[in-house]
């Protein structure tokens, strides 16, 4: 898949900021238009997991909600495979069909990705109920294997994810995710406020799937050692634009923005 | 008759109002057509969406036959009948092979209604999604994309928890493969008999203000999973108590001294016919 000239604007516009001039961070200070996401493009290959790093407010969330559809962009263009028009301008219905047969993402926030009031069986038969799998024992069977990967007891297959911790909240999201065994899979600030301890066992869970899916993967997260351990390649963003670029190592060892090398710094 | 009034009450223009809406719900079957709900001197909630299409459709020769819960004389099908009888002056009657319209809430006649026939059912709440999306606009955005993944979710939910789909009265069908509609409160075991009906069945929702049909012969499906198929209640051996019916839809009764309990058919007009031609139980109802 590609993006390319990926541009998010809360607000109008006006003939400076639409030329990137006088620009306070992402916002213009004469029109008042927040520029959440500015002319972004990379590509990801199957199999690859591109890591995408930047403090808060950078348009990291923005670029995921464009790429699974939950928002329309201001501009640009989205090739899911090559030969393949503008996926932005395909309609909705259309769009909802590829992201539940094809996408599967892990909301920063598992209030956005899961309903809190159905069992966590259901939330992970969404996406596969939505791509017209009607057959009971087909779904049960397929919610068991998943449950394993994400290593949640079958016990709990009734219960509400609202009674469940964070770092299992996210679990049951990212089975959910990779139900219909997706060709892009989002995660967006996956263990982002878990503890520790957690974290690492939701790290393990999103190892073993790159490991053992054929899955382009988009790894959202402000904190560069979660990039540094799974990503193949980098891209850091500030105020709304791509600003480097590169395989990771390159990205670590190298980083040539300011903002980078500061970035870079601060985790040694 | 009452004169005082236009035939059927409501005045001519409304009536063709009314039937323009009519029109617009059978040419597309399931959808939910708004309609200018007017005053009836019935309460709303009284089934004044379906005494409003009962008016602007009915013709003086036509007889018209009322039933609240399959029962005839109930005193909402009574107020009714009384209502449309001092209005219209058609003939009235409880016998459902007579009948030209039969107007009525939560239940269809047991025999086969014909293509001569019309059904007018009274909604309480025309819109199968309310049970899963409370916003209006959105549940029709998912009607428009035909976007009824949440209520196969809902019926999934069930199956999780309780091993079988709880939705009783009222269960969500698939008409004409397009529109997911409410067929109002009507048991599962009356689902059926809508799937390629030959009569025209007509649904009004007065307090909502809208009119939905099923036009004669169309697909009805009840939502159902490929391995867990839709069933309609079942009475097992039980039989009426009055006429000795069995396999037709019967109420449970409890006898308040002995806490004993007892059926009889639902349809009170079916039942009295069967007596009427003989037919008796070798139970007494107590
Ligand atoms: N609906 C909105 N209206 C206005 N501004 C928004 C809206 N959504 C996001 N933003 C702004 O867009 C910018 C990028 O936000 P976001 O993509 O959530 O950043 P990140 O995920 O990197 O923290 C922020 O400045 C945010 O305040
Ligand atoms: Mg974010
Ligand atoms: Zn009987």
């Amino acid at each position: 898949m590609s993006v390319n000239r990926l541009t998010v604007r809360y607000g109008t516009g006006c003939s400076d900021c639409e030329n990137g001039i006088g620009l306070q961070k992402n916002r213009c200070p004469k029109c008042g238009t927040i520029w959440a996401l500015r002319d972004a493009a990379f590509s990801l290959y199957q199999g690859e997991v591109l890591g995408v790093v930047g403090e808060s407010g950078s348009g990291k969330s923005t670029m995921m909600k464009c790429i699974c559809f939950d928002e329309s962009p201001t501009l640009g263009e989205y090739t899911v495979h090559t030969g393949g028009g503008n996926a932005f301008q395909l309609s909705r219905q259309s769009q909802k069909q590829f992201r539940n047969e094809r996408m599967g993402m892990v909301y920063q926030n598992p209030m956005l990705g899961l309903k809190m009031d159905y069992s966590v069986t259901s939330n992970i038969a969404e996406n596969l109920i939505a791509s017209n799998c009607k057959n009971v024992s087909h779904l049960r069977a397929r919610v068991t294997e998943l449950l394993e990967i994400v290593e949640i007891s079958p016990f709990r297959m009734k219960e509400k994810p609202k009674y469940f911790s964070g770092g299992m909240q996210q679990r049951v999201q990212i089975a959910k995710a990779i139900a219909n065994n997706p060709q892009i899979l989002l995660l967006d600030e996956v263990t982002t406020g878990l503890d520790l301890s957690v974290q690492a066992k939701v790290l393990d869970v999103i190892k073993k799937i790159i490991r053992e899916f054929n899955v382009a993967v988009i790894l959202v997260s402000h904190d560069l050692a979660v990039i540094k351990m799974l990503a193949d390649r980098t891209v850091v963003m500030l105020d709304g634009e791509i600003i480097e670029r590169g395989l990771t190592d390159q990205v670590m060892e190298d980083p040539q923005h300011p903002y980078t090398q500061q970035l870079v710094h601060s985790l040694l | 008759m009452n004169r005082n009034y236009n035939f059927a009450y409501l005045d001519e223009s409304s009536k063709r109002e009314i039937r323009r809406a009519i029109l617009n719900a059978i040419a597309i079957p399931g959808f939910q057509v708004p309609f200018g709900s007017r005053e009836l001197p019935i309460g709303r909630g009284w089934g004044t969406g379906g005494i409003q299409i009962t008016l602007s459709i009915i013709l003086p020769d036509d007889t018209l036959k009322v039933i609240d819960q399959g029962s005839d004389d109930s005193v909402n099908a009574v107020s009714i009948k009384r209502f449309i009888s001092e209005c219209t002056g058609v003939g009235m009657t409880t016998d459902s092979e007579t009948a030209s319209v039969i107007q009525s809430r939560h239940r269809i006649p047991e025999i086969p209604l014909r293509s001569d026939q019309i059904l007018v059912l009274q909604v309480p709440e025309p819109e199968p999604l309310k049970l899963v999306e409370g916003s209006e606009v959105e549940a029709r955005r998912m009607h428009a994309e035909k976007d009824y993944n949440l209520m196969w979710l809902r019926l999934f939910e069930d199956l999780v928890q309780f091993d079988e789909i709880v939705a009783a009265a009222g269960y969500p069908v698939m008409v004409n493969g397009r529109y997911l509609t409410n067929p109002s409160p009507i048991p599962r075991y009356d689902v059926p008999k809508l799937n390629m009906s030959e009569t025209l069945c007509l649904f009004g929702a007065g307090r909502e203000k809208k009119i939905y049909a099923i036009p004669p012969y169309t697909r009805v499906e009840a939502l159902s999973f490929e391995d867990v198929p839709f069933a309609v209640e079942s009475f097992g051996d039980h039989y009426c108590c009055k006429c000795g019916a069995k396999g037709v839809f019967l109420d449970e009764s409890y006898n308040e001294k002995t806490g004993e309990k007892y059926y009889q058919c639902s349809d009170t007009g079916y039942c009295n016919g069967r007596r009427a031609a003989g037919n008796r139980a070798d139970i007494v109802c107590k």
